[in-house]
């Protein structure tokens, strides 16, 4: 079973685009990932599989469960941590914990000081005089702390310096490891390819490609520079498939999508002073993905 | 359960702050009652050069002021009708509007509770806190009124006066819970509230359109009438009710459906 299965997602806002014909499937306990730049309709995306904003078609499902009709129902079993966290700010955290336990029909005590501890909160603050990050913070425990089997994040790294990155990162991997499934949107492309087995692209409302984080990494895209010590006729790069192909002084970097051998063929007929291989960001594929399309 | 529990608490001490500020200002007027009554002759002189719009507004009525309950609905009531359906419409008006203003819903509403039971908990502890405050408001004025008066009242018509008071409070709590979820994004509650109680108070005192009557609340109770009949005039009390009640119809309807974003 899917832990979320989006079919034919529509949302208009008004007469503006939201998402348009948004489908794919997050494979129970695998960690996915969700980019796109702002405004390319994550959020809305995610809304509207929580019920927060109900779609102008299309369906969704959790757990098999449709999202508009037994929205209570799954709830019960979905953690989410929205993009800005706003909570009632004259509260203290762990009132506010405590409430938002109070829905779930389990004890959650030990969970919010085991998750705080991790996430370095102090329990005992008010909201309010809580900086961005430390009301992130907040947010994960609040989506953590009833042990959920699918975690909703909409940009949840944002405001977190980097050693609390990293804990969270590792408590992401470790509550995967446990059963829990998660699904995450971001705009930064590295932590994506950190942690998520699979990823699905979106921009100005349309899924773009879902692809696995392996596919992408291993098979498909090199980073080449190449420096040599005369100007390489420009019909050269017409054979091979190259793109992005930025050239300076006597550098040529490019990327390169096919059989390695044939490119180490077709180089070996040039004289090279020194190349570089590396393996592209994901972001870099991701302007690639973005370039194709427009 | 946990929602009541928790928006009562949130309230509580604002309306411990509106009960004090009603009971202070009843206190205030309710004391002025002796020297009245025996100047009474003189007040009236001096009241009946003021024009009229000024008598209205602050509901002077000089043939009512030679009894206590006569001079309590007029200028003192006044004060505590205007800050009690302040109290209930910026209640009513904060009911939502904090939650889509500041992004609360999105904690609320991915919690594993469906919207109807939020709406019903939130109404149930609004109710509750006007409820509250309206009966510490019966019991405190009528001592007062009492003390002030040195004898007793007729304790059918003050219960009228002030379950009046406590109709006029729900009708405003429940429009006021109406309108943030049609309204989109509301920038400031309490001027939008300050706003509605004091423009309808003001045009309640100068409009006698019978057909603009029903869009004023305040124009539902007739004190002269009440204090006269000893009874309610009965299509003011229906509509009363049927405001109230298609008002919390609407807002369960609406809050059903509306996205939040």
């Amino acid at each position: 079973m899917n832990a979320i299965e989006i079919i034919n997602l529509t949302k208009y806002y008004g007469k503006n685009r939201g998402i348009i014909d948004v489908s794919l499937q997050v494979k129970e306990k695998s960690i996915f990932g969700f980019i796109g730049p702002n405004g390319s309709g994550k959020s809305t995306t995610i809304r509207t599989i929580l019920n927060l904003i109900h779609p102008s078609s299309g369906e969704a499902y959790i757990f098999g469960k449709n999202c508009e009709k037994e929205y209570n129902e799954i709830l019960k079993d979905v953690g989410y941590l929205p993009s800005e966290v706003f909570y009632y700010s004259n509260m203290k955290v762990i009132d506010l914990l405590k409430y938002s336990a109070s829905f779930y029909k389990k004890n959650c005590d030990d969970r919010i000081n085991y998750l705080s501890k991790i996430m370095n909160l102090d329990l005992t603050k008010k909201i309010e005089d809580l900086s961005f990050g430390n009301k992130k913070k907040v947010g994960i425990v609040q989506a953590l702390l009833h042990s959920p089997k699918l975690l909703i994040l909409d940009e949840p790294t944002s405001g977190l310096d980097p050693l609390i990155q990293q804990n969270f990162f590792n408590l992401l991997k470790e509550e995967n490891k446990k059963g829990m499934t998660i699904f995450f949107s971001s705009h930064v492309l590295s932590e994506v390819q950190k942690i998520c087995d699979e990823v699905a692209i979106i921009k100005e409302g349309r899924i773009i490609k879902i692809e696995k984080i392996n596919n992408i990494n291993n098979n498909n895209y090199k980073r080449i520079k190449i420096e040599v010590n005369y100007k390489i006729d420009d019909t050269f790069f017409n054979n091979i498939e190259v793109t992005n192909l930025i050239k300076e002084k006597n550098i040529y970097t490019f990327m390169y999508k096919g059989e390695i051998n044939s490119l180490i063929t077709k180089l070996s007929k040039i004289d090279i002073i020194n190349i570089w291989i590396d393996e592209p960001s994901l972001e870099e594929i991701f302007m690639h993905y973005y370039d194709e399309k427009m | 359960m946990n929602i009541y529990i928790f928006e009562i608490k949130k309230y509580l001490k604002s309306t411990i702050i509106w009960i004090l500020i009603i009971f202070l200002l009843g206190l205030l007027m309710i004391s002025f009652y002796p020297i009245i009554k025996t100047d009474l002759i003189e007040f009236s002189s001096l009241i009946n050069n003021y024009p009229k719009p000024i008598k209205n507004a602050f509901g002077i009525n000089i043939d009512m002021m030679s009894t206590a309950l006569g001079y309590f609905s007029s200028f003192p009531l006044t004060f505590i009708i205007i800050c009690s359906t302040l109290q209930s419409i910026i209640l009513g008006i904060s009911i939502f509007n904090n939650e889509f203003k500041e992004k609360v819903s999105d904690f609320l509403l991915t919690k594993p509770v469906e919207r109807k039971t939020i709406v019903t908990a939130k109404f149930l502890a609004y109710f509750t806190l006007i409820i509250i405050t309206n009966l510490i408001l019966f019991f405190s004025m009528y001592i007062l009124i009492i003390i002030f008066n040195k004898g007793s009242i007729n304790i059918n018509i003050y219960f009228m006066i002030l379950f009046s008071v406590l109709l006029l409070q729900l009708i405003f709590l429940a429009v006021g819970c109406l309108i943030p979820t049609f309204l989109k994004k509301l920038k400031s509650s309490l001027s939008l509230s300050i706003g509605i109680i004091m423009g309808l108070y003001t045009l309640s005192t100068f409009v006698d359109d019978e057909k603009l009557l029903y869009f004023i609340p305040f124009k539902y109770f007739n004190y002269k009438y009440i204090l006269r009949e000893q009874k309610y005039e009965t299509k003011y009390i229906i509509l009363s009710l049927l405001v109230i009640i298609v008002s919390v119809i609407f807002t369960y309807k609406i809050y059903n459906k509306k996205d939040i974003y």
